[in-house]
């Protein structure tokens, strides 16, 4: 999950050492106060959210509700669980081993997902909006917006007129 | 700014280990730094992607999770 998380965080632009899993035991209160401490110090020295990124809070916030939605779907939930599962059945848990391949299974759709969910995103916050204006915001292929886009029409989600993409009603996606 | 930057953290703590450890940390009088906002979970095995992400939406700087 560790990987997972970081992955996401780099895709919306977030430094992903603002996101720390440590293990302390009952026992290890000293433990526990040298984590808290180093990682105030490491937060501290990135200054606060947003700052650091570069892009302006809005734009990071898109990013983070696209991500959050994106989430809450099947489609990213079932493939973390289904890598998993992966691990379980050859019982090889080494870092590496997790990074390859949350790199190799995941990566593509975490911005796929990502961008998908931008995009209806954008369209309800910032529509009518052209579909040119669209794909530079979003900074993904031309070709993969479309589809997004063709597909949230298909559901009745999006309306085109005089090439400004606006949204139809207030129904979230299903 | 002229005031020093004090993050906020959101930590996720077990109840059983991390949490257990703040708490004896707090009996023995260690000092650490009063950013951390906890939130006690009964194991870390609950903790989901969408709790941090979430976390970061609404505009914490940082994330701990301790097992």
């Amino acid at each position: 999950m560790e990987e997972f998380v970081r992955k996401i965080l780099v895709k919306v632009g977030i430094n992903s050492d603002r996101f720390a899993l440590e293990w302390a035991s009952a026992a290890e209160g000293p433990r526990f106060v040298k984590l808290i401490t180093d990682f105030t110090t490491k937060i501290k020295s990135l200054g606060p959210l947003g700052e650091p990124e570069g892009d302006s809070k809005d734009e990071l916030l898109i990013k983070l509700f696209a991500a959050r939605n994106a989430l809450e779907k099947a489609k990213l939930r079932t493939g973390l669980g289904k890598l998993t599962k992966g691990f379980r059945k050859e019982g090889d848990y080494s870092d590496q081993i997790i990074k390859d391949k949350v790199n190799e299974k995941l990566a593509k759709s975490i911005s796929a997902e990502i961008a998908r969910n931008e995009t209806l995103l954008r369209i309800q916050k910032e529509g009518p909006i052209h579909f040119d204006d669209l794909t530079q915001k979003i900074g993904m292929p031309r070709t993969d917006i479309e589809k997004y886009v063709a597909a949230f029409r298909k559901k009745g989600l999006v309306a085109e007129a005089d090439g400004q993409l606006s949204v139809t009603s207030r129904k979230s996606e299903g | 700014m002229g005031q020093e930057f004090n993050p906020k953290i959101l930590g996720f703590m077990c109840h059983w280990c991390c949490y257990a450890a703040a708490d004896s940390a707090g009996v023995a009088r260690y000092q650490y730094p009063p950013n951390v906002r906890t939130i006690r979970m009964m194991c870390t095995g609950r903790m989901d992607p969408l709790f941090i992400i979430d976390a970061f939406c609404v505009g914490t700087d940082g994330v701990f999770v301790g097992g």
